[in-house]
């Protein structure tokens, strides 16, 4: 897995039919995957659902406060078979978030298991909360 | 309607349309729409279903056969929240899940296999001996 400190969103070419959101080059489906968001003291915590999803294909970027989640399922076609019911495609897990903490960048974890991916974003010292002692007086 | 006495149905076609594909599916009926969403691909020696169950562990799972109908069904966990954890967004479901899928045929109980990788669970059911067509020979008279 990489985890890509600037990442460029790749050039794009023809029209966006999505305003506002960058297409990517590959022409297939791209769904926003399920995830939850928790927050303690020290870190924050997302846990994206990506079933199907490999690790060398889940590419994770921290820029300027936007964490962008990508994963590319692998396509599955049983030889010799005939699909003849589709609940679900295969496509592109993609997902962006603006953080509003600051985030130690150099400590970020993530861990993919049972389709599941789980980035644990330690935050920065400056942004854990601090206690402040009121002076009697 | 008024000033309209030979309208081009434009929603005619989408239901011939609609109508086709669901002639395509005839044979393969799913009893409910729901979680875990289900893909079957099939030859005429068996058939494989692929569902997407993320976060459900492999114990956590129970497939059963009854020959020409599947049923999986499980659990998934829910995240444990410690003190002092606030919880922002949650979207992933949890809890208790079950689904039927009836096949075309009958298939082999003992012969069936089962995977669970990636959060993808994959059943493989070849054919009953018993539900395979026959060949008639036609006797000359």
């Amino acid at each position: 897995m990489n985890i890509n400190k600037t990442k460029n969103v790749p050039a794009e070419r023809g029209e966006n039919r999505v305003s506002g959101k960058a297409e990517l080059t590959r022409d297939l489906p791209v769904f926003t995957p399920a995830a939850d968001i928790y927050e303690n003291d020290d870190s924050l915590l997302v846990v994206c659902d990506m079933p199907g999803v490999e690790e060398k294909n889940v590419e994770i970027g921290l820029e300027d406060d936007v964490l962008t989640i990508t994963g590319n399922q692998g396509e599955y076609h049983p030889e010799n078979y005939q699909l003849v019911y589709q609940g679900y495609h295969t496509g592109i897990y993609r997902r962006a978030f603006t953080l509003t903490t600051g985030i130690d960048q150099e400590k970020i974890k993530a861990r993919l298991s049972n389709g599941v991916l789980s980035i644990t974003l330690p935050k920065s010292a400056a942004a854990k909360p601090r206690k402040i002692a009121i002076e009697a007086g | 309607m008024l000033f309209a006495p030979a309208y081009y149905d434009s929603f005619g076609e989408f239901r011939r349309l609609q109508r086709e594909m669901n002639r395509l599916f005839d044979g393969v009926s799913v009893e409910t729409d729901e979680f875990p969403s289900v893909n079957v691909w099939s030859n005429p020696d068996g058939i494989v279903v692929t569902a997407e169950l993320p976060g459900v562990e492999s114990k956590d799972i129970n497939i059963s056969i009854n020959q020409d109908a599947l049923t999986i069904e499980g659990e998934r966990k829910a995240h444990v929240l410690t003190e002092g954890v606030q919880c922002h967004r949650s979207e992933r479901g949890e809890g208790r899940f079950v689904r039927s899928i009836k096949l075309p045929f009958d298939v082999d109980a003992d012969k069936i296999k089962a995977q669970c990788k990636l959060g993808v669970l994959t059943v493989t059911m070849p054919r009953a001996e018993t539900s395979k067509p026959r060949k008639i020979a036609i006797s000359a008279e």
